[in-house]
């Protein structure tokens, strides 16, 4: 090795232990906020307001009983988890259809109808909000489930992603299907679906968690305290009770983000998918 | 799409006779619409009707509980121009939109970079930066009060011990507003990140492995290689922040409630305002048609101005 070599060598190596450095630190950083929510969340109220470095002596519950009885928790979770459920099984319903359509039948009109799809991604929720708050009101739905679900039972997220992934799919197996007598609807339950797997979960996955942690939607489209979601319930608990309960507020976050954290650990991949095929959240 | 079509076409043809050809096509047709139909009828009525609903609503006086309204052609308009509180939404979202955007592409850009390369395989990483991307901003936000409160919060007990005093982040007209945009780049940059991981990941070794020949510094590799073929990937990055930052609302309604002083009253908080607590139906819509068209305006700006794609192929 020349001389050169080895000084370019040495520095790269000293370029990479930075990067780690500085990585390392960031990521620190944004750890922090989650790993100090449970631990404050574990705290006796006057520890919190005494040192706030201390490790909790014991691990304290009240805050979570607290928590558990302000947000109404088993209603609010329950509800959460239903509309989510609900929306992101429709939308693989909806878009496995749709997108089996645009992507392995041929019929007239197939180009402009996937174009007006895809272009509701252009459509900003935030700008339709008072137009579709009288078509529910029409509808009588404002308050009901029906409120929080129907409207996300379709998107342009999952028709494009799951079409992508259906035409991957072998013409050749399509054609033997046809051969075997199999009609599109037959193909597709036993042969695209169970191949789609993996996109279909990502689909769920995705639409659950955006479903899971929306709060403008519900915010106006619901208003009884029995169909609050979770994330109205915490937003509600903690601007009415005390400014400084933090041991409380704190248990009430860790339990709101519980569900999407431990869904997102396990089934990271399938997120990330989501975004890096369609750059779409 | 059409390629499928001249392909598929003649191979029927060979297997079926003209009459079955045609049933079968109608067949299909009709399949296919079935297939559609439900998505469209979503899509239709809560897209495309509200989309379009707007524009009609905002030439009326409508308020949410009288039944009696009219239609009152530009006046909503009109009444936009002279309000001071709107303007002052459009100057809070553009201060927010300036003081995020570039920090979350270049955070996001420099992580995607430094994962690709020394960090590849600590997949650790990945996960932590990534992790408030699923985390919800209600609960995030409620987390982040603690953090900046004045005096149990850990960001005033931290400047305490260089001996600065902190000031009471989200109670000051002067740090309420960078407060909110510090907590939206934890929360955001993990997802720009990760759509430039996948983008810096697809660049081939064989570039680096030229430019390495040539000399090239790590600087100039990434002036002349990886910026340039980023392109198309910063154009949807940019595109996807500026209309996901222009439509903020969470953070802002659970930590500031727009106050201090109205200094973090953002666009889409004010357009709620008048919609949902002064039911003022036909002047939101006015709001809501000026953002859309503003958005639509600003993604074919930005098309225009970033289209151009690099390749260095061929």
């Amino acid at each position: 090795m020349t001389v050169d070599a080895a000084r370019r060598d040495w520095r790269g190596r000293l370029f990479t232990l930075l990067i780690v450095l500085v990585v390392s630190v960031l990521a620190a950083l944004w750890l922090f906020p989650f790993v100090w929510a449970v631990v404050v969340s574990f705290k006796d109220p006057s520890e919190i307001v005494t040192d706030i470095w201390a490790l909790p002596d014991r691990l304290i519950w009240d805050n979570y009983a607290s928590a558990f009885d302000g947000l109404n928790y088993v209603r609010s979770l329950g509800n959460s988890l239903f509309v989510a459920t609900s929306a992101a099984l429709l939308q693989c319903v909806t878009g496995t259809l749709a997108a089996y359509a645009f992507a392995r039948i041929v019929f007239p009109g197939r180009e402009i109808l996937f174009t007006l799809f895809l272009a509701t991604l252009m459509i900003p929720t935030t700008v339709t909000l008072t137009a579709n708050f009288l078509i529910l009101q029409n509808f009588g739905w404002i308050d009901t489930y029906a409120a929080l679900i129907v409207p996300q039972a379709a998107s342009g997220f999952a028709i494009f992603l799951l079409r992508q992934f259906f035409l991957t799919i072998p013409n050749e197996l399509q054609d033997a299907a046809r051969m075997d007598g199999a009609g599109h609807l037959r193909f597709l339950w036993h042969v695209v679906v169970p191949l789609s797997r993996p996109a279909l979960t990502t689909v769920f996955v995705f639409i659950f968690i955006t479903n899971y942690n929306e709060f403008l939607w519900p915010l106006i489209m619901t208003s009884s305290e029995d169909m609050r979601v979770i994330q109205i319930a915490l937003s509600t608990y903690t601007a009415t009770e005390g400014i400084t309960d933090f041991g409380p507020f704190m248990a009430a976050a860790v339990l709101t983000l519980l569900p999407t954290v431990i869904l997102f650990a396990f089934l990271q991949r399938a997120f990330v998918r989501g975004i890096t095929r369609t750059g779409i959240k | 799409m059409s390629e499928a079509r001249t392909e598929r076409r003649p191979r029927a043809a060979l297997r079926l006779p003209p009459f079955g050809r045609l049933r079968r096509r109608i067949g299909d047709l009709v399949t296919a619409y079935l297939f559609v139909l439900p998505a469209a009828a979503v899509l239709f009525t809560f897209q495309y009707l509200p989309a379009i609903d707007i524009f009609r609503i905002s030439l009326t006086n409508r308020l949410l509980l009288r039944p009696r309204w009219g239609y009152v052609g530009l006046d909503n308009y009109e009444r936009l121009l002279n309000d001071g509180r709107f303007w002052n939404s459009v100057w809070n979202t553009f201060l927010f939109v300036v003081g995020s955007v570039p920090l979350q592409i270049a955070l996001a850009l420099a992580l995607a970079i430094a994962l690709a390369g020394p960090l590849r395989r600590a997949g650790f990483f990945r996960t932590v930066f990534f992790l408030p991307v699923a985390a919800s901003l209600v609960g995030v936000s409620v987390i982040w009060e603690w953090i900046y409160h004045p005096r149990l919060g850990v960001l005033n007990e931290l400047l305490g011990m260089i001996g600065v005093q902190g000031p009471n982040w989200l109670a000051s007209s002067t740090w309420a507003m960078p407060s909110i945009i510090l907590l939206v780049v934890w929360t955001g940059t993990g997802y720009y990140m990760v759509i430039y991981l996948a983008g810096v990941l697809d660049i081939s070794k064989e570039y680096y492995e030229a430019a390495v020949l040539d000399g090239a510094s790590r600087w100039q590799q990434f002036v002349h290689v990886t910026w340039p073929l980023l392109t198309p990937v910063t154009y949807l990055v940019i595109v996807l922040q500026v209309i996901n930052s222009f439509q903020v609302f969470t953070t802002v309604y659970v930590m500031t409630g727009g106050g201090p002083a109205r200094a973090t009253e953002v666009l889409v908080y004010y357009l709620y305002q008048r919609a949902f607590e002064s039911l003022e139906f036909g002047y939101a819509s006015a709001i809501a048609v000026v953002l859309f068209l503003f958005l639509a305006v600003l993604t074919v700006i930005i098309r225009v101005g970033y289209g151009r794609t690099v390749t260095y192929d061929r």
